[in-house]
């Protein structure tokens, strides 16, 4: 690392500003500028952040002959030059940010960061050059863009020609997002103001350091306005992931691997997992599409197992068959929804956006997860995520195991109805392979957000419905009690499914359940994703969404919808 | 050979080529292994390439000459950059008792010491320092703070005033008075430091910081016209917002009406004011 040397003096050794504690400055260096003592992530200067996060040597400064420029001849008590030059002494660079090429991982990279020590990372007319310039050279050069900011805002000294740096930067950004090529902003204590307000929460993926601090005006400003104490963590990164405004916090220690994971699932050189790892997973059963070869299994036995608490879960069939995986949240717009998991990994071949229900093994795991219910802000957040798979190219793969969407008074007045109707057409037509599999209960309308495939699977003891069995049983057949029969009279299940059309094949289980032997489960399911997206990725986006119109316009038309026979005759 | 390859690791490591020093090291010391030159720079160049043989590398300078001061302070400083403190303080202090006029070693004994739970030891070393060079201005400061830990306001004080004298200008000197003398009722004293504070810390608004320094001077002195003033001037440069919520206060202790917070709230929001404004500039001071 580049930090500067010390001589032997008192400056050998840091005061921590949060714990007071001393720290030997090489400890504190090693430590990436965290405190041993409390974890406070320390301001680091631009240079001791590209290192942290570029491969030695790799950064090419491409921003040299950008300086700031006194357009309004501006004064205070003293004129703005002044404070320029005083900047540039104190910071060592021209202008308050730098621009160039570099590389993470091997891989190209163009990157720009805001220096917080000049002028308090102010947003001028040089800074918004600096982040303009670099995603105009990521564009040119299809390459993805890091920007790290740190800023409290505009600068006033620049007025106007400061406000317009939102726009500036915000078009140059908007390009990249239409043609495909990634940002990744990266927020860094504190991002606020004009800086928060643009291009650094335009990114594709928001990433954030442990207690950063980020919002749009400053908590003592919010306190007067509102003549209330803001909570404990207000506008720290906890706060803003819990509030679905970050996909990702991260530690200091860990962001650079993150980092260099993300580029790489985007096309990058190097997996983080060795390829030949992919060749050591257990090769898993072929999917079954005869509904006879199915063993036969009493319909209410089936709901029981498919609502069983052992079951694997999203996250575990993630964790048993997906490499490099990294999860992303927030729906941008209200909240985390931990009943809604999503993100970005690796499935045989094929880099995938993933997104799943997620419900749990226990009950603190369960209410965590909302039981698998997810409010509109998980569908949101799923949304977006498809958004971002048809932007980049990449398929979607669901894991459908909810009973519902959740009927909740918040859910209704943030619209849950929207949330789930968006969610179902923007899925319907992404120009990517979509791959959906029901893997325990298939409730209805928030199970079908997330199901509409070009390839829809379900595993062997999984239900899917337009109702649960209790809710038809106590509507229909006026007795609760009667929820078995129910489940039978709603053919929920495989082999009734698969003959409907509303399956295209099932994931065969271990004979006593998934539950029983998570691994086996997750080789089938593996195996039958990996199949399905080997037959699909050689599909043009054009054949994918007719596909897959073709495969839902034809349920329930007269001629060409399967009927089954009655319970009994077979 | 061997002394060329001192040379070269010497020069080498001076230029800052660490990587290149402690290969030279390693090459000689395959001929000599206790050529202590040779260890020496191995040891410190490990430092700064953060190998895991560099304390292995300095232990052993001091195993074959234990009365090497610098080979203690060299083994104190790779110590203490594992995060060894304990360790660290044993080293700098053996390098002390061998060189008791070694302001580097005291000023890293000190600091250790401190941090390893010996406030007295650590502030004894540091004004040791200055005695030697009164005008250290990062030893005051951190003379300052220890004072400060370990409940001594009058020390603290006396150790602000110092760098305020050795170094006008720092905005640390004149807050850290400042708020060390109205503690200790000096008001004189802290109401001259906040005015100081207003002309050498010309950060964008700060002058609102310094502002409500006075105003809590005003407050202890129960001048409610002057604090009042204060107020409404400080309101003028405060963007937060923060002196208008406390304005209702001031009015009632003035002028016998309007709303009021509570003047607890009032003087927790002030001190508020001075721990935000410490921190922004200890941030710089830590050199992050």
């Amino acid at each position: 690392m580049a930090l500067p040397s010390r001589t032997a003096d008192s400056a050998q050794w840091a005061r921590c500003p949060s714990c007071e504690a001393f720290i030997y400055f090489k400890h504190l260096r090693r430590n990436l500028g965290v405190c041993p003592e409390c974890n406070y992530h320390f301001r680091l200067r631009v240079r001791d952040r590209l290192d942290q996060l570029l491969d030695p040597d790799s950064f090419e400064d491409l921003s040299v002959d950008i300086e700031p420029v006194d357009a309004l001849s501006f004064v205070d008590s003293k004129p703005y030059p002044e404070r320029i030059a005083a900047a540039q002494r104190k910071s060592g660079h021209k202008s308050g940010a730098l621009y160039g090429r570099g590389k993470i991982g091997g891989n190209p990279i163009v990157i720009a960061a805001i220096d917080f020590s000049f002028i308090g990372g102010s947003m001028s007319g040089a800074v918004g050059e600096s982040i303009t310039r670099a995603a105009e050279l990521a564009l040119a050069e299809r390459t993805p863009l890091i920007v790290v900011s740190a800023s409290g805002g505009a600068r006033m000294q620049e007025g106007c020609v400061a406000l317009m740096q939102l726009a500036k930067t915000s078009q140059a950004v908007a390009l990249l997002h239409e043609a495909g090529v990634l940002f990744i902003s990266l927020l860094t204590d504190p991002t606020y103001g004009g800086v928060s307000a643009s291009y650094a929460t335009l990114g594709d993926l928001l990433v954030a350091e442990p207690g950063t601090n980020i919002g749009f005006a400053g908590p003592n400003v919010i306190e007067q306005t509102i003549r209330q104490k803001l909570p404990e963590g207000f506008q720290t990164a906890g706060f803003l992931v819990e509030h679905g405004m970050l996909d990702l916090v991260e530690t200091r220690e860990n962001l650079r691997q993150s980092i260099r994971k993300i580029v790489a699932l985007h096309g990058g050189e190097g997996p983080a997992a060795a390829p030949e790892e992919f060749g050591e997973v257990a090769e898993g059963q072929p999917l079954v599409t005869d509904a006879a070869a199915l063993p036969a299994r009493d319909p209410w036995d089936i709901v029981q197992l498919a609502r069983h608490i052992d079951r694997p879960r999203t996250l575990d069939y993630i964790e048993e068959s997906f490499d490099d995986f990294i999860e992303f949240h927030g729906d941008r717009l209200f909240s985390e929804d931990g009943a809604i998991v999503t993100g970005l990994g690796r499935i045989g071949s094929h880099t995938v956006v993933v997104i799943g229900h997620q419900k749990g093994h226990s009950t603190q795991e369960m209410m965590d997860r909302n039981f698998g219910m997810p409010n509109p802000e998980g569908y949101r957040k799923g949304l977006r995520m498809m958004r971002y798979a048809a932007r980049f190219g990449f398929p979607v793969v669901t894991f459908v195991d909810t009973p519902g969407a959740y009927p909740g008074l918040g859910a209704e007045e943030r619209g849950q109805s929207v949330a789930i109707a968006e969610s179902i057409m923007e899925m319907s037509r992404l120009p990517v392979p979509t791959v959906v599999t029901v893997t325990g209960e298939g409730g209805s309308g928030g199970a079908l957000a997330i199901g509409v495939g070009n390839r829809v699977l379900m595993l062997e003891n999984s239900y899917y419905s337009v109702i649960s069995p209790e809710g038809c049983s106590t509507i229909l057949f006026k007795d609760a009690a009667a929820a078995p029969r129910a489940a039978a009279a709603l053919r929920i299940t495989a082999p009734d499914l698969l003959q409907l059309g509303v399956m295209d094949g099932i994931v065969p289980e271990p004979a006593e359940g998934a539950h029983t032997d998570r691994s086996t489960t997750a080789a089938n399911v593996r195996r039958a994703v990996v199949d399905s997206l080997d037959e699909l990725v050689g599909l043009a986006p054009e054949q994918l969404v007719q596909e897959r119109y073709e495969r839902f316009r034809k349920f329930g038309t007269a001629g060409s919808q399967a009927v089954l026979s009655p319970i009994g005759d077979s | 050979m061997t002394d060329d390859t001192r040379r070269e690791a010497r020069e080498l490591y001076e230029a800052g080529d660490f990587e290149r020093s402690r290969n030279a090291s390693l090459t000689g010391l395959e001929l000599d292994a206790n050529d202590l030159e040779l260890l020496r720079l191995a040891g410190k160049s490990g430092v700064e390439l953060d190998t895991e043989d560099a304390v292995g590398m300095l232990q052993k300078v001091v195993a074959l000459n234990p009365n090497d001061a610098i080979g203690w302070h060299d083994l104190g400083e790779a110590l203490a950059a594992e995060g060894r403190v304990r360790e660290a303080t044993d080293a700098f202090r053996r390098a002390v008792e061998l060189r008791p006029d070694d302001a580097a070693a005291l000023i890293d004994y000190g600091h250790s010491a401190f941090a390893s739970g010996q406030p007295a030891e650590a502030i004894e070393a540091l004004e040791d320092v200055l005695k030697m060079d009164p005008s250290d201005s990062a030893t005051l400061r951190s003379l300052i703070g220890m004072y400060r830990r370990a409940s001594q306001t009058e020390a603290a004080l006396g150790a602000a005033e110092r760098l305020l004298q050795s170094d006008p200008d720092d905005p640390v000197a004149a807050l850290e008075k400042a708020d060390l003398a109205l503690t200790l009722g000096r008001l004189d004293e802290a109401d001259g430091a906040y005015e100081r504070l207003r002309t050498v810390d010309d950060e964008p608004e700060h002058d609102v910081y310094a502002l409500h320094g006075l105003i809590q001077v005003a407050m202890r002195r129960e001048d409610w016209d002057r604090a009042l003033a204060l107020a409404e001037e400080a309101i003028k440069v405060d963007t937060s917002g923060r002196t208008a919520a406390l304005l209702g206060f001031f009015v009632t202790q003035a002028r016998g009406r309007g709303d009021q917070p509570g003047r607890a709230e009032v003087e927790e929001a002030l001190s508020d004011s001075h721990t935000e404004h410490l921190r922004i500039h200890s941030e710089e001071f830590a050199g992050f």
